[in-house]
């Protein structure tokens, strides 16, 4: 609203759209339009992701080829306890086995045998699929009870030469991965991401249904 | 061209529309949403493998067997040990928050002297060998070692026995534990089934069809608590108590006596079975002496319509028990108010024994029984006169230096201002405790234990177990603190004193240990348990029956010990109540366990107190009132809950609470029952057997 006696600004002072001067003002608006459209989608599609995630490398390269061409298997190092739980990341002492010496010849088994190895030192890896805290997750039922591939949520990993960088959450500390690597959390595959829809999708279309809340939130 | 407001409009609305069609709000809106919860503070376990080690718990004397559950060096969960015959798998909540006892902030960092006043909380760090060096010194230094006496948390067993030569060596005869309803069953053993030194009561629960239990805290924590809770489960059960407790509200009847006459009743019960002939004739007639005289005492004095003035308890009522008792195939009496850890009187415990006598329930399955001595090969002498010794404690003057090894007696035996002044008045006060606890915090030279997770030690079980039972706790990780073994610190000690050389001769407490279970170590390295035979099952007694004589003995002091105070000034009674989360002995709860207790008994930090409703309304007061509760002993502020479960005129407040010391999540929580109870000498045996205190109640 104006004030009595002010200049009047604004809508009352454009043009009807017949008007030939504000033909290109028009455009000159849609321009302005575009560039805002423009520019937030960059934001929200490039610039955002890189903001939201920090990205640091892990301690040493690891090759899951060259091992597992070594030891044949997932289950040689990602196995089972005779508890039935899961171990998880092979611990310094599993790594020892074998590593006790530099066996071959690169960069990163040095660096593991002189600063971790010989310090006795556990390896401070990045989990790439780690669940958060609040979330119970048993590897025992899904492989050993329902017979699951250990790739129909890690994906190729076992086929990887090297490790990718581990990128965290900012906000929540989560690993990229549990959001999955599409910022619009589009996936194609089944590892593409792990939140839990994706396991109330697949729960929902192999048991029926999504289970309860406290099934993984004890 | 002229840039006006419309481009920049048109910017925001290409800007929004952009914004909105990227990814940016809704992943920052879960993500937003996630941070919310993403409490630092979130107590989360290491994650790996799984270790378990053996144990013990020492919390309270139930003698649980623990499995402790470790990922690497961490403590992250103690369960019950699955094939224990004490505790079948299972576990209390304070036995299991143990782990953070174990990490908590109420740990003693290591040995400290004290430096500012007494109690002011100023201490100053010691190395392990100054603070032995000034325990030795100080005790080199007293003229008359009749000064010295010590608290230790069990009668017996490796580390008792060293404090005792400890005592031996400087010449005091004062070597103390906290009494519990034990002793009183003990010598009520001696006088009516002979007792050699050393064997203790136990009651065949497991084996039993009824439990009469006269005021025991079943449900909460009487004798080992896991048993006891499965047997309340499992059994049929009459409770005799004035407060609807668990165990009241999980029997098949509840008989609300008085407070404090659960020994008139289990009298008038037995008067009952006497004049209907209800008892087990064959069993008295040819394994009893003393029958005739006790049953004409009891009919005299006893009988249900005599006793009804006392307890309260209508002589129908009385009959209906005596007939189920009596009805029963292995029924069995049960005794020790609450947890049991307050002794009875002499009078109450032969009340108890002549009740399970006459329906033959002694030394047989099901029943009351003799438990064998444990085999120690270092025994502990039994102290003669315990119960005055331990009255002279609380006495100004009589104590030149106290040891105290896990009994906290600023709480457990401080049970009136005066005895806290007492107390607070020894010359020189040494504690071993683990934890700040109340002793600790007044103490002048602290030389802190391992807890029971981080030592290896015996574990002599003296819960009403039907057999002896010995266990183990063992180290399951390193010490967390710069403590040290106390036996070890003994040792150290005592060698360090006059004469002290030779008794002393120990390299380390380890091989001491082993010296000390003699026969037992064996079962107890491998096993972390050893259990004695069942005493009436052992050779031709398993087929022939007991060949265990029984003496009626009439007691000379009363059954129902008096209250303190006139009916004037204080016209209520207070009793406690018993909770199977709160631990009411030497050690707090764990900040966890805290928590869980109900907000009836605790809000912000203030004790409520249980009352019926008419008892509230004649004092004026409503639901939730802030009140102040007055016994001859003390005073406390505390809330009113209306409770219909308690008898008219009767004030239940919950045991255990009121710390002072520990740590912010611990002490400073409620109101201490001990310090408002004060004392009732049984003459017959000098304990403080107190089973409650007259109170007042008013409101503010």
């Amino acid at each position: 609203m104006s004030l009595p006696g002010e200049k009047q600004t604004g809508r009352e002072q454009t043009g009807s759209s017949g008007d030939p001067t504000n033909k290109g003002e028009s455009g000159l608006v849609a321009l302005f339009f575009i560039v805002g459209l423009a520019a937030s989608l960059a934001i929200g599609w490039i610039v955002f992701p890189k903001l939201l995630y920090s990205k640091s490398e892990q301690p040493f390269d690891f090759s899951h080829v060259t091992h597992a061409d070594a030891v044949g298997d997932c289950e040689s190092c990602h196995f089972f306890r005779e508890d039935g739980t899961y171990a998880g990341v092979p611990t310094l002492a599993q790594c020892t086995e074998c590593h006790e010496e530099v066996q071959g010849e690169s960069e990163a088994e040095e660096t593991f045998v002189n600063e971790y190895v010989a310090e006795e030192k556990e390896v401070p890896w990045k989990i790439y699929s780690r669940q958060p805290d609040c979330v119970f997750f048993s590897h025992a039922a899904h492989v050993t009870g329902a017979g699951m591939d250990c790739a129909e949520c890690h994906g190729d990993i076992g086929e990887s030469e090297s490790l990718k960088p581990y990128e965290e959450n900012r906000l929540t500390g989560y690993s990229r991965d549990i959001w999955g690597k599409n910022i619009a959390g589009m996936k194609k595959n089944s590892w593409d991401r792990m939140k839990m829809e994706d396991c109330g999708a697949c729960h929902k279309e192999t048991m029926g249904s999504k289970g309860a809340c406290f099934q993984c939130h004890k | 061209m002229k840039i006006n407001r419309r481009h920049f409009l048109a910017l925001g609305m290409g800007a929004t529309a952009g914004t909105l069609l990227s990814p940016l709000p809704w992943k920052l809106t879960d993500d937003a949403s996630i941070w919310t919860q993403n409490w630092a503070w979130t107590p989360v376990p290491e994650t790996g493998e799984y270790l378990y080690t053996g144990g013990a718990c020492t919390l309270c004397p139930g003698g649980c067997n623990l499995a402790v559950r470790k990922v690497g060096e961490r403590v992250v969960k103690i369960e019950g040990q699955a094939d224990s015959p004490v505790n079948t798998g299972d576990l209390c909540g304070v036995g299991l928050s143990a782990a953070q006892l174990l990490y908590g902030p109420s740990r003693i960092e290591g040995p400290m002297a004290r430096e500012g006043k007494r109690g002011e909380g100023k201490w100053k760090r010691l190395t392990w060998e100054e603070a032995e060096a000034q325990l030795a010194k100080k005790l080199n230094s007293l003229s008359d070692g009749k000064g010295v006496a010590a608290l230790s948390a069990f009668r017996s067993g490796s580390v008792s026995a060293l404090i005792q030569r400890l005592l031996d060596t400087l010449g005091s005869d004062r070597f103390l534990t906290l009494p519990s309803l034990h002793d009183s069953l003990e010598q009520a053993m001696a006088l009516t089934m002979g007792r050699a030194p050393g064997e203790g009561v136990g009651f065949d629960t497991e084996n039993t069809d009824l439990i009469l239990s006269l005021g025991s805290s079943v449900a909460e924590g009487w004798g080992s608590p896991v048993r006891m809770v499965k047997a309340a489960g499992a059994k049929k059960m009459i409770q005799v108590e004035p407060y609807l407790s668990t165990t009241a509200s999980m029997a098949d009847m509840w008989v609300p006596a008085k407070p404090g006459t659960e020994g008139v009743f289990a009298l008038s019960v037995a008067a009952a079975m006497v004049q209907e002939k209800l008892y087990d004739h064959i069993f008295v007639s040819t394994a009893t002496e003393g029958f005739p005289a006790f049953s004409a005492w009891l009919l005299e004095n006893y009988t249900p319509k005599k006793a009804e003035a006392v307890t309260g308890v209508p002589p129908a009522m009385v009959k209906k028990v005596a007939v189920a008792f009596a009805g029963a195939r292995r029924p069995v009496a049960l005794c020790g108010r609450g947890k049991g850890e307050t002794p009875v009187s002499l009078a109450e415990a032969l009340a108890v024994f002549a009740l399970n006598a006459l329906k033959g329930s002694v030394q047989r399955d099901g029943g009351l029984v003799k438990v064998g001595a444990l085999p120690y090969a270092v025994a502990v002498a039994e102290s003669e006169a315990m119960g005055e010794k331990l009255a002279t404690l609380t006495e100004k003057g009589k104590t030149e230096l106290l040891l105290d090894w896990g009994t906290n007696p600023f709480y457990t035996l401080a049970t009136s201002k005066k005895a806290a002044e007492a107390l607070a008045s020894i010359g020189t006060i040494v504690s071993f405790s683990p934890y700040m606890d109340e002793t600790a915090a007044m103490a002048d030279l602290i030389l802190p234990d391992h807890t029971h997770l981080e030592k290896m030690q015996d574990v002599p079980v003296r819960a009403g177990l039907e057999r002896s039972t010995v266990t183990l706790t063992q180290a399951a990780i390193a010490p967390v603190m710069d403590t040290k073994h106390t036996g070890e610190v003994l040792i150290s000690v005592g060698a360090q004193l006059d004469g002290g050389r030779d008794a002393f001769s120990w390299d380390d407490y380890e091989s001491y240990l082993e010296e000390s279970c003699g026969e037992m170590w064996e079962s107890l390295s491998e096993n972390g348990l050893w259990q004695g035979d069942i005493a009436w099952k052992k050779g031709l007694e398993r087929i022939l029956g007991t060949s265990q004589r029984f003496t009626f003995v009439i007691p000379e002091g009363p059954v129902a010990l008096p209250a303190e105070g006139s009916a004037s000034s204080h016209p209520l009674t207070l009793v406690p109540s018993w909770s199977l989360r709160i631990s009411s002995g030497a050690v707090a709860d764990a900040p966890f366990t805290m928590k869980t207790i109900e907000d009836r008994v605790l809000t912000e930090g203030v004790s409520h107190v249980e009352l019926h409703p008419s008892t509230a309304r004649k004092a004026g007061l409503a639901q939730g009132d802030t009140a102040t509760l007055a016994t001859p002993f003390g005073s406390a502020k505390v809330r009113v809950t209306l409770f219909e479960g308690v008898m008219p005129g009767v004030v239940a407040l919950a045991a255990g609470l009121g710390h002072t010391a520990f740590d912010g999540f611990i002490g400073g929580k409620g109101t201490s029952y001990t310090a408002l109870s004060g004392t009732m000498v049984d003459s017959a045996t000098g304990f403080n057997c107190t089973w409650g205190a007259r109170a007042s109640l008013a409101k503010g």
